[in-house]
C-alpha cells in the first residue's frame, strides 16, 4: 500500500485512525503453542528439529543445523518469524535461512519454547510472521557453572570395509563436537552470566557433499582440497538486575562460523564466514503494581565474508541495525494494555549498494478487555512506516468461557508486509547489491514489489475434558490476497548437482490456504505425559505458483510424544511424528536426474535426485539420567529408529538412524 | 529372525512375571566375562574372531540394574593383508532379573553403546585417499543369561547375546558368554554418584 502526498500529514492521520479503530476492539491476531520442560531433568531441545516440535509449523533442513520454518503464515521463503530469547530478539537468519549455531543459547537450556503464528506485540516487542520465543532456566543464587558436551553420527560408517575396494564406503556425518559452557552468579537481585558455544559439523551426505565438493579445491592451489566442515563459535556476556519496580539487562554477544549458506536464489550453497554482533540494554520500571514503561535498544551487526572457495563467491555483505522500542503496558485485572512504537534503522553496505538506508518506525497497541468473567475482547493493531510507505497489521479475538470445560476463541487479522520487510534481498538486489549478478544467476525481477498482504480468520476450541485430559482443535482459513514468491529454477548439472537457472520473484500471487490442528494432551501420572496432534494443511484456491508454494508445507502433519519420568534421576522421551508427501517444483528440473558419488576409492554409486518428499514415519527416543544429585547427566538420543531413508529437503541430506550423546555438568 | 525371536523371549519373559521395586544402588557388582562370538554375517567372510574377555559394573535400581561395560574380541583377517583389527566395545544398559529360586535367576536387557575397532594399519588408497585405522560406529545388544548364586558374594552365569553394529553393511553377531559376577554393598560415594 503505497501513498502519495505529504507524508508527515498522512503518518499523523493513519496513526489517528490507528486509535480510533482499535478503542472499538476489533481483532487479535495469532495462535500459540508452546512447551515447558517440567523441571531441569528433562531438557527438551537435542537438535535443530526440536524448536519446532509444534503442532501446526514445519520445518526443513538441509544439513540438520540450518533451517527453515513455516509457522503458516507465508511459507518457507517468506518472511520467518521473530526469534526471542528471555524478551531480548535476536537474528540467526540469513537471507531467510535461520542457523541454530547463532541461537545465543545452548539446546538443552532451553527450558521453554513457545511459537506464535500471526503477528501480535510481546514484552514491549512486535512481531509480523510468528514468533519463536526461547525462555531459559532463571539463574541460580551464588555462583554456578556448567560444562557440556555433545556428540553424534548417522549410522552407515564403513566398518572394516574400508579395506574391501568393491565395499568401501564413506565415512558419515558427524554431529560435533558441540561443547557449551559457561558461568552465572546472582546475588540479590543482581545477576550476570557468560555463555561459550561450539559446535563443529561435517558435510558427508552425498546429497550434499557433491555440492560442496566441487568448491573445494582451492583457487590458488589445484591439489590443495579445502574441508566441508563447519565451525562456530560464540560467546555472550550478560548482567541485570531484577527487583520488584525495576528491571534491567545488558547483553551482548558475538558469534561467528565457517560455514555454507544455502542460498535459494543460487539453488546451492555458498561458502562464507558468518558474523553476529549484538549489544542489548533493556529496562522494564514499574510506575504502579499494575502498570510500567518498557524500553529496549539493540544495535545488531551481521555480516557474510570471504570463505575460501574454487569460485572466490563471495558475499561480502554487511548490514547493522539500530532499534529503540518503547512502550507503556498497563495490566489490569479486567484491562490489559501496551502501547509503544519502535524506530529502526538498517544500513546495508554490500558491493553495488550505496548509502542503503532503510528507517521503518512501527507505532502498535496490543488490549484486551474482560467484559465479563466469560467473555473477553482482545485487538492488536501495528502500523509501520517507511518513507513514504506504511504497512498496517490489525487483528482481534473474542474469547468465550462456555462452560468450566470449555473455551472458545474467534479471532481474524489483517497482515500487510512492507516489500522491505517481506523481501529484503531483492529489495537490496533492487538498489543495486549486484550478488546475483556476482553468482551468474539469471534473474527477473519486477519493477516494484508490492506489500505482501494477507487476511486469516480462526477459531479455536479448549475442551477440559478431566483434569488429566485436554484436547484443542481449531482451524485457520486464510487469504493471502497479495504475496510475491521466490522462485528458482534449479537446472541439473551432473559435475555441480545443480546449477542456478532463472531466478524470479513471482509477484502479487493470490490464494486461499486452510488449516485445521487438534491437539490432546493426557497426564494419567504425574510424572508421564502423552500428546497427540493432528495438523491438516489444505490449499483451497489460488494461483498455479500459489499453489505450486505451498506443495512444499506437508498436507497432513501426525506427532505422538510421551514424556516419561519414572524416577527423579531418570528421563524418557518417545517422539513419533508422520509427514505426508511434499513438493518442490522448483527442483522439478531434478526429478529423475542422478546424483553420483566423487570420490574415486569408493565404488562407483548414483543417487536419484526428487522434486518429490515421499511421505515418512519417523521416531525418535532420548533416554537421559541424572548423576551426583542432578550435577551431572547424561543423555543418549536415538534418531530415526526405523533407519527410514528421507529427507525434509530435496536438495537436503537423508535422515537415517543416528545417535546423539551428550554429557551435562553443573555445579 | 533372531532379533524378532529374542525380543519375544524378553516380552515374553517381562508379561509373565510382577516387575519388583528394589533399594536403588545398593550394590555393585563386578563382572569379568569371557566371550565367544558363535555366529554372525558379512564380517565373518572376510575376518575371524577369536575368543574375546570383558568386564562389567552392575548395580540394582528402583527396577531391574544399570550396567556398564567393555568387551574385546580380536579379528584376524582372512581375506585383506593388514585389516585385522582389534574390536572394542563400550556399553551401557539396564537388564530385569528374574528369581526363579533363592540361587538362580534370569536376567534379560538391552544396551547401547559404540563399537570401535582399531586396525593393524591405515587403509590407505592411491597415494592420497586414507582411511584412519580407527573405525566406530553405533551397536546395540539385546542378552539373556542364567545366574547361579553360589555364595552370598559370587555369581556365575552363562549367557548369550545378540549384538547389531550398524556400519553401512551391518554386521550381526550371536555371542556366547559366561562369566563370574563379585557383589559387593555399595560406598556412599558410589551411591552420591549415582543418584
Amino acid at each position: 500500500m503505497v501513498q502519495e502526498g505529504d507524508g508527515m500529514k498522512r503518518n499523523l492521520i493513519i496513526l489517528v485512525v490507528f486509535f480510533l479503530v482499535h478503542s472499538s476492539d476489533l481483532f487479535a491476531a495469532d495462535t500459540t503453542y508452546s512447551s515447558d520442560s517440567d523441571s531441569t531433568f528433562t531438557p527438551k531441545i537435542s537438535g535443530v528439529s526440536d524448536y519446532v516440535w509444534q503442532t501446526g509449523w514445519n520445518y526443513s533442513s538441509l544439513d540438520r543445523m540450518s533451517m527453515l520454518t513455516n509457522s503458516g503464515d507465508f511459507g518457507f521463503y517468506g518472511p520467518q518469524p521473530l526469534f526471542m530469547l528471555d524478551g531480548i530478539p535476536f537474528d540467526p537468519a540469513f537471507f531467510g535461512m535461520a542457523y541454530s549455531q547463532h541461537f545465543p543459547v545452548p539446546y538443552f537450556q532451553s527450558q521453554h519454547t513457545e511459537l506464535t503464528g500471526g503477528h501480535g506485540v510481546r514484552n514491549g516487542v512486535s512481531y509480523r510472521a510468528g514468533l519463536m520465543q526461547i525462555d531459559l532456566e532463571p539463574v541460580k543464587g551464588g555462583i554456578s557453572l556448567f560444562g557440556s558436551g555433545q556428540y553424534g553420527h548417522n549410522s552407515g560408517e564403513p566398518g572394516p570395509w574400508v579395506f574391501n575396494p568393491e565395499r568401501v564406503s564413506p565415512n558419515v556425518e558427524r554431529f560435533g563436537p558441540w561443547i557449551n559452557g559457561g558461568i552465572s552468579m546472582k546475588f540479590g537481585n543482581w545477576y550476570a552470566k557468560g555463555l561459550l558455544k561450539f559446535q563443529e559439523y561435517k558435510h558427508v551426505d552425498e546429497f550434499v557433499q557433491l555440492r560442496m565438493i566441487n568448491l573445494r579445491r582451492s583457487p590458488t592451489d589445484p591439489t590443495d582440497w579445502l574441508g566441508v566442515e563447519t565451525r562456530s563459535l560464540l560467546t555472550l556476556a550478560e548482567t541485570g538486575y531484577s527487583g520488584s519496580w525495576i528491571t534491567l539487562k545488558l547483553q551482548a554477544y558475538q558469534s561467528e562460523s565457517e560455514d555454507f549458506l544455502f542460498f535459494q536464489p543460487f539453488a546451492r550453497e555458498v561458502p562464507a564466514e558468518f558474523k553476529v554482533n549484538q549489544y542489548s540494554a533493556l529496562a522494564d520500571i514499574k510506575l504502579h503494581s499494575n502498570m510500567g514503561v518498557r524500553g529496549l535498544y539493540q544495535y545488531r551487526e551481521q555480516g557474510l565474508d570471504y570463505r575460501l572457495n574454487r569460485f572466490e563467491h563471495n558475499f561480502d555483505w554487511r548490514k547493522e541495525i539500530n532499534s529503540l522500542r518503547g512502550s507503556f503496558y498497563y495490566n489490569g485485572e479486567r484491562y490489559q494494555a501496551d502501547v509503544g512504537a519502535e524506530y529502526e534503522t538498517t544500513n546495508v553496505e554490500a558491493p553495488g549498494l550505496s548509502e542503503y538506508e532503510q528507517i521503518i518506525t512501527t507505532a502498535f497497541l496490543q488490549q484486551k478487555l474482560q467484559i465479563i468473567p466469560q467473555f473477553s475482547v482482545s485487538a492488536t493493531t501495528q502500523v509501520q512506516f517507511s518513507d513514504e510507505e506504511y504497512a498496517i497489521q490489525v487483528g482481534g479475538e473474542f474469547q468465550v468461557r462456555a462452560n468450566p470445560f470449555w473455551n472458545i476463541r474467534l479471532g481474524a487479522s489483517y497482515t500487510e508486509l512492507l516489500p522491505e520487510v517481506a523481501h529484503p534481498l531483492e529489495h537490496q538486489v533492487m538498489n543495486g547489491y549486484y550478488i546475483f549478478s556476482h553468482l551468474e544467476i539469471p534473474f527477473e525481477l519486477p519493477g516494484q514489489i508490492g506489500n505482501t498482504r494477507k487476511l486469516s480468520i480462526n477459531h479455536h476450541h479448549q475442551f477440559d475434558i478431566q483434569d488429566d485430559v485436554s484436547l484443542n482443535v481449531g482451524a485457520e482459513w486464510t487469504r493471502h490476497i497479495s504475496m510475491n514468491i521466490p522462485f528458482q529454477a534449479a537446472i541439473y548439472n551432473l559435475e555441480y548437482s545443480t546449477m542456478p537457472g532463472t531466478y524470479t520473484l513471482l509477484p502479487e500471487i493470490s490464494g486461499e490456504r486452510l488449516k485445521a490442528t487438534a491437539d490432546l494432551q493426557f497426564v494419567p501420572l504425574r510424572n508421564m505425559v502423552h500428546r497427540a496432534a493432528v495438523t491438516v494443511n489444505s490449499t483451497l484456491s489460488g494461483d498455479t505458483e500459489y499453489e505450486a508454494y505451498w506443495k512444499m508445507i506437508p498436507e497432513f502433519v501426525v506427532q505422538y510424544s510421551v514424556d516419561y519420568t519414572p524416577f527423579s534421576d531418570v528421563n524418557l522421551a518417545l517422539n513419533l511424528q508422520y509427514r505426508s508427501e511434499t513438493t518442490w517444483s522448483e527442483f522439478s528440473n531434478l526429478d529423475g536426474e542422478l546424483n553420483r558419488t566423487f570420490h574415486v576409492q569408493y565404488p562407483f554409486r548414483f543417487f536419484e535426485f526428487s522434486d518429490t518428499i515421499p511421505p515418512h514415519f519417523n521416531i525418535d527416543l532420548k533416554m537421559g539420567k541424572w548423576f551426583l544429585g542432578q550435577r551431572l547427566r547424561g543423555e543418549l538420543l536415538l534418531k530415526n529408529l526405523l533407519n527410514n531413508d528421507y529427507q525434509t529437503h530435496p536438495l537436503g541430506i537423508r535422515e537415517r538412524f543416528g545417535y546423539m550423546a551428550r554429557v551435562e555438568m553443573r555445579f | 529372525m533372531i532379533r524378532i525371536t529374542i525380543i519375544t523371549l524378553i516380552l515374553l519373559a517381562a508379561a509373565n512375571q510382577n516387575i519388583q521395586g528394589q533399594e536403588a544402588f545398593s550394590e555393585v557388582r563386578f563382572t569379568l566375562t569371557g566371550n565367544k562370538l558363535m555366529s554372525g554375517n558379512t564380517l565373518l567372510r572376510s575376518w575371524e574372531p577369536s575368543e574375546g574377555f570383558g568386564f562389567e559394573l552392575s548395580t540394582p535400581y528402583h527396577v531391574g540394574n544399570l550396567e556398564a561395560g567393555y568387551r574385546y574380541l580380536r579379528f584376524n583377517e582372512i581375506d585383506f593383508e593388514n585389516s585385522g583389527f582389534h574390536s572394542h566395545y563400550l556399553f551401557f544398559g539396564w537388564n530385569y532379573s528374574y528369581a526363579a529360586s533363592d540361587e538362580v535367576a534370569l536376567a534379560y536387557g538391552v544396551r547401547f553403546g559404540k563399537q570401535f575397532m582399531l586396525h593393524d594399519e591405515d587403509m590407505i588408497y592411491g597415494d592420497e585417499y586414507r582411511f584412519s585405522r580407527e573405525e566406530s560406529e553405533f551397536s546395540y545388544e539385546l542378552q539373556m543369561r542364567l545366574q547361579y548364586e553360589i555364595t552370598r558374594n559370587v555369581e556365575i552365569y552363562i549367557g548369550t547375546a545378540y549384538n547389531r553394529t550398524i556400519f553401512n553393511i551391518p554386521f550381526a553377531a550371536f555371542y556366547g558368554t559366561a562369566g563370574l559376577t563379585f557383589k559387593f554393598q555399595s560406598s556412599q560415594w558410589f551411591r552420591r554418584v549415582m543418584e
